[in-house]
């Protein structure tokens, strides 16, 4: 029988698809047999067309309903597109974070931010006890996370996790006894850009939201981000949206950038401003949404809001009545950072604005 | 429809019931060209299961869907980096047929290595490099699966192990200026930058077949001296 089986085996080796009818009636006991056999194993290395062989012995039909085939046709397939979407994603979301972390993200390749916020929600999510209501979590800035106030990764074990998701392995260890390998330095940068970013945006994390500092508590300080646990249909998986700068509590201002003509070819923003009690409750108004829609936005507009005790321009706009539009001038760029944005004219002039931008794209309003 | 399986899968019931399903993402990934052969699509389904079951039996949540669809989704993340990264092993590590010397470019490590000092340094290097390394390019060369089987470890992390042997072999020959400088660059590059022969020749603006002699020279100083380490 075992010799009959090696000969199955070679034969299947060499030709898969001629052999495919006998290969799957024998599969259950050609297989075990490989397992045990040097030889059949030997030669089923050198069946090149390996593609032909496991289209013989995989048997999804019978265990994969079609439309769990088909998402393993997602998973498997490159996804080009979807890589782009990410850089992009990322790319926007480097632009918005304070200088700090933004120069840590500059040495890393998009995706590369991206696998990290992967990998250190995944690995902080492993930590908690699902049944347990409201836990603590905290993240440390040398990367060691509590949880209960209890060491649950300690400090260098988020950069080991990262180094699984970018394979950023130290190739050389230096006391090759103690372990085959090491996370690289990057990996701790990585670690540390990850502490750093969830300051500036607090929806870095995938599972989780970092807690800003409120009513002096000290949710968010040098050293530490507590962290709260999502339900998963409070999780956004869109990046573009998940991104967005956060909406500022007390905000009553709203700037809106609208491109506009500025002759010669040359465009240029017009830079309005919106005031309303609650910005954010008014956004979702259906009569505020019909006025700003005949304001003639664009999908292209960008969206600013600023609270009021932290506007140096103040003086340059006249007091606004509620849902009131005004135009504060034509600018050529608007150059966006963490907690501002910067408008800068053709002459060279510029007023900065501080404030958070709450989308990127208008029509993410869904209004 | 969803199908009935136990409570906690055991690794037996598990190995049987979800390979076909397993191999479906080879196949799917080998018709991308990422598996080379039905041998290594198999290690990995091994491995899979050695490496990564306890994991999966305890992420895995029933409410979100069937065992056979998550397995499938967490093999397909868990093999195909590892396919990436055996490329990379294979090309800087498998030996490739030798073709005919292209003209002035000198392959014989006798010319251009000191093997008596090559030997010196796999005397001090750690014993389990020592070990891997005089295994593989010894005065019998073993297979990768031979390999494996000493090391009682899986061909994908011999491979690994190997890798790191020949990088740190590359460094220790480098910081003593043992190698040639051109065969030093090429080594650090293929064994410890793990970059193809083709980029190589890119970065040191040379040809390909100049790569190749000069990776020949390295891991032929490698037999050398491992031929009389064994005297």
């Amino acid at each position: 029988m075992t010799s009959n089986l090696c000969e199955l085996v070679k034969a299947f080796a060499s030709d898969p698809r001629g052999l495919a009818d006998k290969a799957r009636a024998w599969a259950g006991e050609m297989l075990a047999h490989v397992d045990s056999c040097d030889a059949c194993e030997a030669v089923l290395d050198t069946a090149t067309d390996a593609e032909a062989v496991f289209e013989v012995l995989a048997d999804e039909e019978a265990l994969l309903p079609p439309g769990e085939r088909q998402a393993l046709d997602r998973w498997t397939a490159p996804d080009t597109r979807r890589k782009e979407e990410i850089r992009a994603a990322v790319e926007e979301l480097v632009r918005g974070l304070q200088p700090e972390a933004a120069e840590a993200a500059a040495k890393f390749d998009a995706g590369m931010l991206y696998a990290t916020t992967e990998a250190v929600s995944l690995a902080i999510r492993r930590c908690i006890d699902r049944d347990r209501i409201a836990p603590l979590v905290e993240l440390g800035s040398h990367g060691e996370v509590t949880v209960d106030r209890k060491e649950a990764i300690p400090k260098g074990g988020l950069a080991a996790e990262i180094a699984v998701f970018t394979d950023l392995w130290a190739p050389l260890d230096p006391t090759p006894r103690t372990a085959e390998r090491r996370p690289s330095d990057d990996a701790h940068r990585l670690a540390r850009w990850t502490f750093l970013a969830l300051r500036d945006q607090r929806h870095l994390l995938r599972h989780f939201r970092a807690l800003p500092p409120l009513f002096g508590l000290p949710f968010m300080s040098e050293d530490r981000v507590t962290l709260l646990p999502l339900r998963r249909e409070e999780r956004i998986d869109n990046l573009y949206e998940r991104w967005r700068p956060d909406w500022l509590g007390g905000q009553q201002r709203l700037y809106i950038g609208r491109w506009t003509q500025a002759g010669a070819g040359r465009r240029q923003r017009e830079v309005l401003v919106v005031e309303a009690a609650q910005v954010a409750s008014g956004l979702r108004n259906k009569s505020v949404a019909d006025r700003l829609r005949d304001l003639g936005l664009g999908e292209d507009a960008e969206v600013f809001v600023g609270p009021e005790d932290r506007f140096p321009a103040a003086e340059q706009v006249t007091t606004i009545e509620s849902l009131e539009v005004k135009s504060l001038g034509e600018f050529e760029e608007m150059v966006f950072s963490g907690r501002s944005v910067e408008l800068r004219r053709a002459s060279g002039t510029s007023v900065k604005l501080h404030g958070e931008r709450v989308i990127w794209r208008w029509d993410l309003l869904e209004l | 429809m969803r199908r009935e399986q136990p409570a906690a899968p055991d690794l037996a019931w598990a190995y049987e019931r979800l390979r076909p399903v397993l191999f479906g993402v080879l196949r799917r990934l080998a018709g991308q060209g990422f598996v080379t052969t039905a041998g290594q699509g198999l290690d990995f389904v091994h491995d899979f299961f050695v490496e990564a079951w306890p994991g999966i039996t305890m992420r895995y949540d029933p409410c979100q869907g069937s065992l056979e669809a998550y397995a499938a989704g967490a093999f397909a993340r868990f093999v195909r980096p590892r396919l990436v990264r055996e490329a990379r092993w294979l090309a800087a590590l498998e030996p490739e047929p030798e073709g005919p010397p292209e003209p002035g470019v000198e392959v014989d490590p006798g010319r251009s290595v000191d093997v008596a000092r090559v030997r010196q340094i796999l005397g001090v290097l750690d014993e389990a490099d020592r070990e891997v390394l005089l295994a593989r390019f010894g005065s019998v060369p073993i297979s990768g699966r031979a390999l494996a089987a000493r090391l009682g470890t899986t061909r994908h992390r011999a491979r690994g192990r190997l890798a790191l042997a020949l990088a740190r072999l590359s460094a220790a020959l480098g910081e003593r200026g043992i190698l040639p400088e051109l065969d030093f660059r090429v080594a650090r590059l293929l064994f410890i930058e793990e970059c193809s022969v083709p980029a190589a020749a890119a970065r040191l603006s040379l040809t390909e077949p100049q790569i190749r002699a000069a990776r020949r020279r390295v891991l032929a100083a490698l037999g050398h001296a491992a031929v009389e380490g064994a005297r």
